[in-house]
């Protein structure tokens, strides 16, 4: 069925087969499949120290706390900790890559998918990321003016807490799904380059 | 030494000099090209305890070499995609050949390499496939598109090279 030998595979072949240094790349996979695995496990690791972290802080200020509303604040704000350490646990295989032994044409529509999964889970974390920690802190601001009766600390809590969970939302709204909705175009662009 | 090594060793025997040939398609920088070569040398060291032999080991290591290509296309943003090949390396011919004929052939391959980095992504894919060896069926088994588009695919495809390296011509 395939055409016979031509001067066009003859061009292809030209220039022989080059030595490979086996040895050499050997050593260097090995190295390298090394780092990469280190590499993934400090990921996830990192992510469930900050969690177990935040948790265990807010967890032990909720302890402390004589208040009733501060302690339900701080309680609320340490199982946010926690609910957001399930939440990437278990979406944790989003981030993964496609494998790449699957057919090319299936890793190219895996690819596009991933980065709509992605995009979905950016767009989803004003209410898995940036909701249940925001609504703890502004209970913790109420609980805060409740205590002292003081409307600067009042401001100044709720300015402080609105503009950062603001800057976080908007990385994720708008920035991060940029880059992502980018990378999918560059995907595209690429399956039609040279047309 | 382990059956991973094994299989890792044999892979880079029979197919070193593929997979050179297909980087050349995929970038035109030599620095790029060595980076995405070792890129897919990462990527089958880690898929070789997953290969089951479902396929045939051929199609597996295509498929995971253009797989590991598109996705390092992206993760460069495709900067290399038209830049001038400088470096543009390849292993000197044979010193049996004539000095002039050899200058013509080297030339002629390097227009060809440009000519494919040129097509669009799955034309690309077909061609250094089957310029390779490869028959209908493996292509796809991994491209998984038909054989019938295949055949029409490559029929346009060869013309078109030809056409633009103009084989045969700059012998006569």
């Amino acid at each position: 069925m395939n055409e016979p030998r031509d001067e066009l595979r003859e061009l292809w072949e030209g220039g022989g087969s080059p030595q490979v240094d086996i040895e050499g790349v050997l050593k260097t996979m090995e190295n390298k499949s090394t780092e990469f695995e280190r590499i993934i496990s400090r990921r996830d690791l990192r992510e469930i120290i900050f969690g177990a972290a935040g948790a265990i802080a807010f967890g032990y200020l909720a302890y402390r706390s004589a208040d009733l509303l501060t302690r339900v604040s701080y309680a609320w704000i340490a199982a946010s900790f926690l609910w957001i350490i399930y939440w990437l646990r278990r979406n944790s295989y989003l981030h993964r890559s496609p494998a790449r032994d699957q057919s090319v044409g299936a890793y190219y529509r895996a690819l596009f998918d991933s980065y709509e999964q992605q995009v979905w889970l950016l767009r989803t974390a004003k209410l898995w990321y940036v909701l249940p920690i925001w609504s703890g802190l502004m209970l913790f601001a109420f609980a805060t003016w409740r205590v002292q009766h003081n409307i600067g600390v009042l401001l100044t809590l709720l300015i402080t807490f609105n503009v950062t969970f603001g800057f976080v939302w908007w990385l994720n709204q708008s920035w991060g799904v940029r880059y992502l909705r980018r990378k999918q175009e560059e995907l595209a662009k690429l399956g039609r380059a040279g047309e | 030494m382990n059956d991973r090594e094994e299989f890792f060793r044999r892979l880079l025997t029979g197919y070193g000099g593929a997979l050179q040939r297909l980087v050349s398609c995929y970038e035109a920088d030599a620095a790029l090209r060595e980076d995405l070569l070792q890129e897919i040398y990462l990527a089958l060291w880690q898929a070789i305890p997953r290969f089951r032999g479902d396929s045939s080991e051929r199609t597996w290591l295509y498929r995971i070499a253009h797989n590991t290509a598109i996705s390092a296309s992206i993760s460069r943003g495709r900067r290399s995609k038209r830049e001038h090949p400088i470096g543009e390396h390849f292993d000197p011919p044979s010193t049996a050949e004539p000095a002039d004929r050899r200058i013509v052939a080297e030339e002629e391959r390097r227009t060809l390499f440009e000519a494919i980095r040129q097509l669009p992504l799955e034309d690309r894919q077909v061609v250094t496939l089957h310029l390779d060896g490869l028959s209908y069926a493996e292509i796809e088994q991994v491209m998984d598109v038909s054989q019938a588009a295949i055949a029409t695919r490559l029929s346009r495809l060869r013309r078109r090279l030809t056409d633009s390296i103009g084989v045969g011509e700059k012998r006569k």
